[in-house]
Order: C-alpha cells, then structure tokens, then sequence
C-alpha cells in the first residue's frame, strides 16, 4: 500500500471530477523515515527527499508544514529542499535566534475562486536538539509566534488553515484561543485517519502515515461558521443533566456525601463522578447557549464532506510521478550497490537454507513454496535489490550482517531464509547435538519486518500456519 | 408611449427584448449569488515520513 504516483493519480483524478478550485496541502513529517538519521544510509535518506518534493512539485502541491521530523537532516538541508520546491514550507515558529523573524515564510495567502485562503504552521518545538549553534535557529513556543501571524491572516484571509506539528493537546488549547482558525490539518500524531472533528469553531483532522491515505474535504464556505446542530447538543445535554441531577439527588440523604461515603470507596467513587460530569455538562450547556445566542440564523453556515481514500496496490499510477520514483529507485539502488562493495567481507555466522535443507529436508521443501524464498526475487524484480531501506526484509540475516555479506555472498542468503526466523546456522551445522536453535519462534521476530506499516494484514498464529515449517 | 416606440426602427424592440430576456436569465443566479459561497476541494496528506512507494 502506498505510493506517491497512486496518490498523484487520484489528486488529478479528483480535480477533474470535481471542477473546483482544488487546494492540496501535507502538514508536514514527509521527508524522513525515522527521528534520527541513519549512519548507514545518510545518503540514501537525502536523496530520498530531493525525489518525494520533486514527485510533489508535479502534484501541484500549494503549501507544506515544516515538522521538527523534516529538520533532522539540518537546517542548511532543509533550505536546500525548499529551494527545489515549487511550493512554500512554511513555518511561523522557527525563527532566527537573533531577530525572532522566521526563517521559512510563517504563512502563504493562495486564491481559490472568489476567497482567499490563509495557511499557515507550527512546528513541535519538543525534543528537537537538531540545530548547529551557526544555525541561528529555534523553534518558538506557539503561543509566541502564532498570535501576530492570526491577526495578519484575519485581515487579508476568508478561510484560515493551521498546518500543526504539535500535540493534540495543544491543537485543541487553539481552537479554544483562536476561533478564527477554520481547519488544522495535524501532523506527527502517529495515529490513523481522523475524520474532521469540531472543536470551538475549528475542524481538527488528519490522515494516517506513510502516505497510504489521502484526504478529502470538499467544502462549501460562507464566510460563516461551521454549521452544527448546536440546538439538538444542547437538548441532549440538557436531558442528560436532568438524568445526572437526579441520581446525585438519592445523594442528598447524606449531609456529607464525601465524608460519609468514605467506608464505602465504590460508592464514593460513583459519587465523585457523577458530580464530575454534573460539573462538564453545566459547563457544555453554558457554552453552548451563548454559541446560540451569538450566532445569526439568517446566514447559510459554511458545510464541508469528508473522506479518506486508501492507496490500495491495485489503484493505476500516474505516469509522470511513476517515472520521478523509478529515477530515484535507480538512484538508491546505484547508492547502495556503492555502499555494499564498500562493506563487503568473509566470515558469516549464517549459512543459508540450502545448508539447512540438508538435514531438514521436509522444512525446507514447505519454506521453498512460501514467499519467503521469493522475497529478495519480488526486490530485484523491482530493481531495488541494492535499496538499504528495503533490503533488510528481504534477505537471510541481515540483522547481523553487512548488507555486503548478505547480497554478494551464496545465492540461499538472497531469500527469507530459516535463519531469519531460528537465527544463525553455523555452529548449529558443526554441532548440532550441542547447539540447538530454537524451532518456536516468538511473534516479536516476525513484526520486525511485518510491521503494522508494512503489513496491515499479519496474523502471526495464521501465517505461521501457512508457513508450515513442523517442529522436528 | 406608444408613439415612442412606434417610430423606432425595428432592430431597437430586438435589443430591448433581448436585454429583457438576458436579466430574466440571469436573475436567479444574480440573487443567489451571495448565499452559494464558494466550493473548494481540499486535497491533505500528512506524515508521508520519505516513503515513495512500497519496497517490491
């Protein structure tokens, strides 16, 4: 699942089906994998990034939030990145030490029709130490940088979105302080789709990672307020306050509920929350009744749709994006290809399932059918047999080899392998009575590589059946 | 009145009516105008964390 030309697909598809002024924005964590560079695969990663904006600049992307994720290659990387973009990064809080003027633009005004869209973003300021002292960089707490940056778009935009990096927490304390925000599309959440949710005035939303959905808002603004049922919440919270009254009323025996209850926790306990909740409902129906009285029943509210697509396999690829990511495939596969011959040795714990199958001939016939045996096959069929990323999952021992062992040595380590799931052969070979490998093997080897990411779908009693390797 | 339009050529009734025709069409868009806003299709992703397509 997943792919940047499935998804520039469906965006065109989408935009002709439509026929309206289409905006297409990413809050940002795009460019890396992981927290941290890899050591090993420092080159690869950047690369990387130079060929997802390339793929995005042929989108028509219009904006993208700057996560703290997208500075981790460093600050001058990042500029070299916007650079080759088409469209702005943006960011309102990562500004010069010095003059605390932002250093990417803090927000972009785009036309769509006849309004006037603001964007703007914040990037999590948590746990980021990436900056170099020549840098003159640092992320400002939010609540510095974003006041000044609403005003503005106030001014000059009808509809205002927020690209965040931040915590949900501090997603929703700005919908509270600032009403005018319209939409925050979150990022960095680690979490799935979340269809837009109203908070205050503002729609909270986002998709699930690693690009394997998209989402889709289809929106009908009127300069007005999101339109809810603001009437119908206040009647149900109304009725569930009469409901909460009147079992704290079966209280009212006791003159000190907290105090007599005190013998009785359970009851104590059921007390303390039904008070709870009396006190959040007050406090919903407040809020609610002034949001009633405040509003103008004779303006039309502005409506939105929502949905997420999943980037299925079997979705077609855009062509010009499918030719962005096989150059760069072929670029990975050239680097990696550089970087094995470079680590190449000899000697190797593992030997290979060919040694295996001399001994467990049965296993071996059962593992030979499974994909397994396929798995360096399918990489190679898509050339990228020398891709750093990919190839740990697909070759015999690679948690304990150079990649150089793994690829240039036997052809029986060019697969899944029984040593990836028994661990490493040799000494088991030289003495088999007195070193034994384990035959059950533990889930947590498996979700190494079948990672919820990767394998949505992996059911480890399941496919350990199919897998059908008998104890011996 | 009748006089008035009587003594102008035959084309001037043409525009007129024509005119007349064109503000009769375009009437109901013209008062609805205000209140159809504006539709936008908003296209997001988020967290793509540099995967570009799956491994093979």
């Amino acid at each position: 699942m997943g792919g940047l030309s499935k998804k520039a697909f469906q965006f065109e598809k989408l935009i002709d089906q439509e026929k309206i002024p289409a905006l297409i924005l990413d809050s940002g964590s795009l460019l890396f994998k992981n927290t941290e560079l890899s050591i090993k695969q420092t080159e690869q990663e950047q690369v990387t990034a130079f060929g997802i904006v390339k793929s995005y600049n042929r989108i028509g992307y219009n904006a993208v939030g700057i996560a703290r994720e997208d500075l981790i290659a460093g600050l001058d990387f990042l500029k070299k990145i916007s650079e080759a973009s088409d469209f702005p990064w943006i960011s309102a809080n990562l500004v010069d030490t010095n003059t605390k003027s932002p250093i990417f633009q803090p927000n972009v005004l785009i036309s769509k029709g006849s309004i006037t869209v603001g964007v703007t973003a914040l990037t999590a300021a948590d746990l980021f130490v990436g900056f170099k002292e020549e840098d003159h960089a640092t992320i400002l707490p939010w609540r510095e940088a974003l006041p000044g940056v609403v005003e503005e778009l106030r001014q000059k935009a009808d509809l205002i979105i927020l690209l965040s990096n931040l915590p949900v927490k501090d997603n929703r304390t700005i919908t509270e302080l600032y009403p005018e925000i319209d939409i925050i599309l979150q990022a960095g959440v680690n979490s799935g789709n979340q269809p837009p949710q109203l908070f205050n005035d503002t729609l909270i939303c986002q998709t699930g990672k690693q690009g394997k959905q998209i989402g889709i808002m289809k929106i009908n603004w009127q300069n007005t307020p999101w339109g809810t049922d603001k009437e119908g919440q206040l009647d149900k919270n109304k009725k569930s306050l009469d409901r909460i009254n009147w079992q704290l009323s079966k209280y009212e025996k006791y003159k000190d509920p907290l105090v007599v209850l005190q013998d009785n926790p359970a009851r104590l306990a059921i007390y303390k929350d039904l008070v709870f909740r009396q006190k959040k409902l007050e406090e919903e129906i407040n809020k609610l009744s002034v949001q009633i009285a405040r509003s103008t029943p004779d303006k039309t509210p502005s409506t939105y749709t929502n949905r997420f697509m999943a980037m299925e396999t079997s979705l077609p690829d855009h062509k010009d994006v499918t030719a962005i990511v096989d150059q760069l495939n072929e670029e990975l596969n050239r680097i990696g290809k550089k970087q094995i011959s470079r680590n190449e040795n000899g000697t190797s714990p593992y030997i290979g399932s060919e040694n295996c199958a001399v001994c467990h001939e049965y296993q071996s016939t059962s593992w030979k059918k499974s994909r397994h045996a396929r798995a360096y096959e399918t990489l190679a069929n898509s050339n990228q047999q020398f891709n750093l990323d990919c190839l740990p999952c697909h070759v015999t021992g690679s948690g304990d080899l150079d990649m150089g062992d793994a690829v240039n040595l036997s052809k029986s380590f060019q697969a899944v392998g029984c040593e990836n799931c028994h661990g490493p052969g040799r000494r088991h070979a030289q003495m088999p009575a007195a070193v034994s490998l384990p035959a059950q093997i533990p889930a947590a080897t498996c979700l190494k590589c079948h990672t919820d990411d990767r394998d949505d779908n992996f059911d480890f009693a399941e496919d350990v059946r199919k897998l059908n390797c008998l104890p011996i | 009145m009748k006089e008035l339009f009587m003594n102008k050529p035959d084309n001037t009734y043409t525009v007129i009516i024509a005119v007349l025709l064109t503000v009769f069409m375009l009437l109901p868009s013209l008062l609805t105008a205000n209140t159809s806003g504006q539709d936008i299709l908003l296209l997001y992703s988020n967290d793509v964390k540099g995967e570009t397509a799956p491994c093979g």
